[in-house]
């Protein structure tokens, strides 16, 4: 046979292979043979083995010849065609068009026996190197295609995939609903937030395993019926996150809450409540965390705190009414100190009327049990929540019990403390009288405390409806004009003793001298040859000074 | 019919020299010749009438431009101008045959699907080349009536192919690869290699759920599947818990749907009925397909219901008022009223007030239909 060297010279794909061998001279293109004018026609068919498996159709040949018996044939391949070009669609013209036979589907194999791939490989160490990869490919384990996606998609993808395989598209629900709030919470904050650097859960894998392992565990429960063991597993979760991901704790002790909730329609009513106990402890976490912080605001402006409160009070409740068989006292407190504290919440919440409604099921759990100190606490709370409604009568009733009380119990720092409030409401109303009666019960008894901060503010305030008071004497004794009055004045001035009010009641008390006797060194100029108005500034100035003096000393 | 009086035939051995004519289905040598566009060529009568059923018969006339020889255009500019002609052309076909494919998968007439995906993936390799992502749409559907009429191995060849380009082709949608995983689930589990199937239908439901949300419509075919498989497997608890999960996204979107349209003639009353009407057509949320998997769909889960023993009563309710909802959206006012008694007789025993209300005001609407 006559043996003419071709030397091959495939583009596929862009990777070249070089075939250098002795080969017939036949090559196959578009399924029809070419062959070479020197040769007889019957030589043998040789071609890569690629060539035909792409189906030969995609290939452009060039064939030229370089010497007698080499040749240079440049094949260039497309990708593996599965399917043909629609016939005379391509170029418009059908005419010298090869048309060829088509398989659907492609790739077949070679279409005839005779063709053998060629593998040639020249010198001995290149075969050795070839050798070497291929057993050393061999011993590396076979991927199965699991193992190839899993390498393939990111963490989160793949632990999404094996949640779902096993059924629990509940938690796959839950998982992706989360990932993607916090996705939407950062992009909506913003590059310039903080949280736009913090690392996202999806890639947080140790976090990923913890929720997928519970909350896996817990769908499992739930299909069974058994919520104890879910509200175990979200529990479990709520406590990993308390301390990293507030707001991930904060949905699972409300999917706590919601299966505490579920659980006691069923039988397990005994389990649920101890369990509500666990969810009470947990939320006192959370409200302990949250009056920390109380700059934490959640997106409806509510803050953290009040959330808190509330979730507190229903436990609270609930607890109160699962057990409310065996009248415990302490369950009763519970519940009141509960509304209480959802009252105040309500309160700095701006929503006074629920506040009250909360502050009033206090009261009335403390005048049941007769707990004079939540009395007490009931009603400055109630008070100041009128006081904020502006509904000042009512405030003063409450801030009266409040007194009567603690006076009867004998708390001295709530009494001192009930008396000051109280005053304050009569010197804004400008009932000075009972204003200054109150204020020096406070300051009195702060004295007898001896807590100095109070009773500087006591002698502030003490001071301040002092003078409210004696102002109407003044300028009435201005005002009259006559020469007793003026008189009395001037000796008011110089000795500082309240005698020219005869008509009203003496109001100095004890520990007058200290705050109504002036320090102050000015001089008086003459007053009696000045006219009215010109006195009583002089009047008001000296009040001022008083006042003056009077806070500087509170002050200091 | 009509068009087989209008066959001409061929002979092979009269071809110009160089042309050899091949059928349109099978690539075999042709012998007749469609006589209505007369650039189509067939092996047999069978073939031309399998075609013709398919997709021939919409595309009969557009074939000629695109087959026809090119005329003689002296200048470049002219030359041009036609390629782009017959580009866009190309793609308009590319859609008409893909969406005709689609119905009549949904129709269940798998047979008929194949000549419309052969044409579509044709003209999509024409257009966009052989290793374009264009193509996967057309591979879907091809494999997916290959499922259909049980050839596996086709099915498989052409899926195979479809992920290979998804696989090379990194920027491709979260759409396109939840339709392949969910058409690789399909063929596993018609295979009945369920953990894989399961594989496939677990990464539909995550690409679904990318691309519209977890409790999606477009998600809840994933979910369907999924439990078509696990019931199979007989882990009836999981399929149970799906098989819920997929009634509760069609019943709300179902809900929100007649919700809309039940109260648009309130709020139009008097101004006459042309314009309720169009209020209605716009908001109309679903289209033909999402129809014919809904009827599908809902009519499977409530089969399975039935014929549960010891079933709730609340699910079967919901799944009838689902049901009921659907032929109500779908004008078949008796089918509707039918399954809205069943719902109202399946709901009676039940504590949850909720939904037998809501099935009673529903009845109502019902009643005061025009049928």
């Amino acid at each position: 046979m006559d043996r003419s060297r071709v030397q091959w010279n495939i583009d596929w794909n862009k990777n070249e292979y070089l075939f250098f061998g002795l080969l017939g001279l036949d090559v196959i293109e578009g399924g029809d043979m070419i062959s070479d004018p020197d040769t007889d026609g019957g030589s043998t068919i040789l071609s890569p083995p690629s060539l035909i498996w792409a189906g030969s159709r995609e290939v452009k040949t060039e064939y030229k010849r370089i010497t007698h018996n080499l040749y240079l044939v440049n094949v260039r391949l497309n990708m593996a065609a599965t399917l043909p070009p629609i016939n005379g669609s391509g170029g418009g013209s059908r005419k010298g068009q090869h048309v060829q036979q088509h398989f659907i589907p492609a790739p077949r194999g070679p279409p005839s026996g005779k063709l053998k791939p060629l593998k040639k490989i020249q010198s001995k160490t290149d075969r050795d190197l070839y050798i070497k990869q291929e057993i050393l490919r061999q011993q590396q384990p076979e991927l199965s295609k699991r193992q190839t996606t899993s390498y393939r998609n990111s963490y989160k993808h793949n632990l999404c995939l094996d949640m779902l395989q096993e059924g629990y598209h509940r938690s796959f629900d839950e998982l992706f609903a989360l990932i993607k709030q916090q996705e939407e919470e950062r992009q909506q904050q913003g590059p310039e937030s903080l949280m736009w650097s913090m690392t996202l859960l999806k890639d947080q894998h140790e976090k990923l395993d913890m929720l997928k392992r519970h909350l896996t565990l817990a769908e499992k429960a739930y299909r069974a019926g058994d919520f104890a063991d879910v509200y175990r597993n979200r529990f479990t979760l709520a406590c990993y996150f308390q301390t990293t991901d507030k707001w991930l704790a904060d949905h699972f002790f409300q999917t706590c809450l919601q299966t505490a909730g579920e659980m006691s329609d069923g039988d397990g009513k005994m389990k649920a409540e101890g369990d509500i106990h666990g969810a009470a402890e947990q939320f006192e976490n959370y409200y302990k965390l949250s009056t920390d912080h109380k700059e934490w605001i959640q997106s409806d402006g509510l803050t953290y705190n009040t959330d808190a409160c509330i979730h507190l009070c229903r436990i609270y409740t609930t607890l109160a009414r699962s057990e409310s068989t065996e009248p415990e006292t302490t369950l009763e407190k519970l519940e009141g100190e509960a509304s209480y504290r959802l009252g105040l919440a309500y309160d700095q919440g701006n929503d006074g009327e629920t506040a009250l409604l909360h502050l009033n099921n206090y009261l009335e759990i403390c005048n049941a049990s007769s707990d004079s100190d939540g009395i007490g606490k009931a009603c400055d709370a109630i008070a100041k929540a009128y006081a904020r409604q502006g509904k000042v009568n009512e405030s003063i009733t409450y801030l009266k019990k409040f007194v009567e009380v603690t006076e009867s119990s004998g708390e001295e720092k709530a009494y001192s403390k009930a008396c000051h409030n109280l005053g304050n409401i009569y010197n804004t109303l400008g009932r000075y009288e009972e204003a200054t009666e109150y204020f020096s019960k406070a300051y009195n008894l702060s004295r007898t405390m001896g807590d100095a901060e109070s009773i500087s503010t006591n002698r502030v305030q003490f001071g301040i409806a002092m003078a409210h008071k004696m102002l109407a004497g003044i300028s009435e004794h201005v005002v009259t004009g006559h020469r007793q009055a003026i008189e009395r004045i001037i000796e008011w001035k110089n000795a500082r003793t309240d005698e020219f009010d005869k008509p009203y009641p003496e109001p100095i008390k004890i520990g007058k001298e200290e705050i109504v006797k002036p320090r102050t060194p000015t001089p008086l100029p003459p007053a009696s040859e000045k006219g009215d108005e010109e006195n009583q500034e002089q009047e008001n100035e000296k009040e001022n000074e008083n006042k003056n003096t009077e806070k500087e000393e509170a002050a200091s | 019919m009509y068009m087989f009086d209008l066959k001409m035939t061929l002979n092979p051995l009269a071809n110009a020299k160089g042309i050899k004519l091949v059928c349109e289905l099978c690539q075999k040598p042709a012998f007749i010749q469609c006589t209505k566009c007369r650039v189509t060529y067939y092996c047999d009568v069978e073939h031309q009438k399998a075609d013709w059923m398919g997709i021939h018969e919409k595309i009969c006339q557009s074939l000629i431009p695109l087959r026809q020889a090119a005329p003689f255009l002296p200048s470049e500019e002219d030359r041009q101008k036609r390629e782009k002609h017959l580009q866009i052309k190309k793609r308009h076909m590319i859609d008409l045959t893909r969406t005709t494919g689609q119905k009549l998968l949904f129709e269940g007439r798998h047979e008929q699907a194949v000549p419309a995906a052969m044409q579509s993936l044709r003209f999509a390799i024409d257009v966009h080349g052989l290793a374009s992502i264009e193509l996967v749409p057309s591979y879907l559907i091809l494999g997916e009536a290959s499922i259909g009429l049980g050839r596996l191995s086709q099915a498989e060849e052409y899926l195979a192919q479809a992920q290979w380009t998804v696989l090379k082709t990194p920027e491709c949608s979260n759409a396109i690869k939840s339709k392949l995983y969910r058409n690789l689930g399909l063929l596993y589990a018609a295979k009945g290699e369920y953990e894989d199937a399961l594989r496939q239908l677990a990464d539909d439901i995550y690409h679904s759920s990318e691309e519209f949300g977890t409790n999606d419509i477009r998600t809840s075919g994933g979910y369907f599947h999924m439990a078509n498989v696990f019931f199979r497997q007989g882990r009836m608890e999981i399929a149970d818990s799906l098989y819920s999960q997929v009634t509760d996204i069609w019943y709300n979107h179902l809900l929100k749907i007649v919700t809309i349209r039940t109260r648009t003639p309130v709020a139009s009353t008097g101004i006459g009925p042309l314009i309720m009407d169009t209020n209605e057509e716009k908001e109309d949320e679903l289209d033909e397909a999402q129809e014919a998997e809904a009827v599908q769909v809902l009519n499977a889960i409530y089969d399975m219901r039935e014929h549960q023993q010891n079933r709730k009563p609340q699910n079967l309710a919901r799944i009838c008022h689902a049901l009921s909802m659907l032929y109500y959206i779908l004008l078949d006012i008796p089918k509707a009223k039918e399954f809205g008694r069943k719902a109202v007789v399946a709901s009676e025993g039940d504590p949850d007030d909720n939904l037998s209300r809501t099935v009673v005001e529903f009845m109502k609407i019902l009643e005061t239909q025009r049928i």
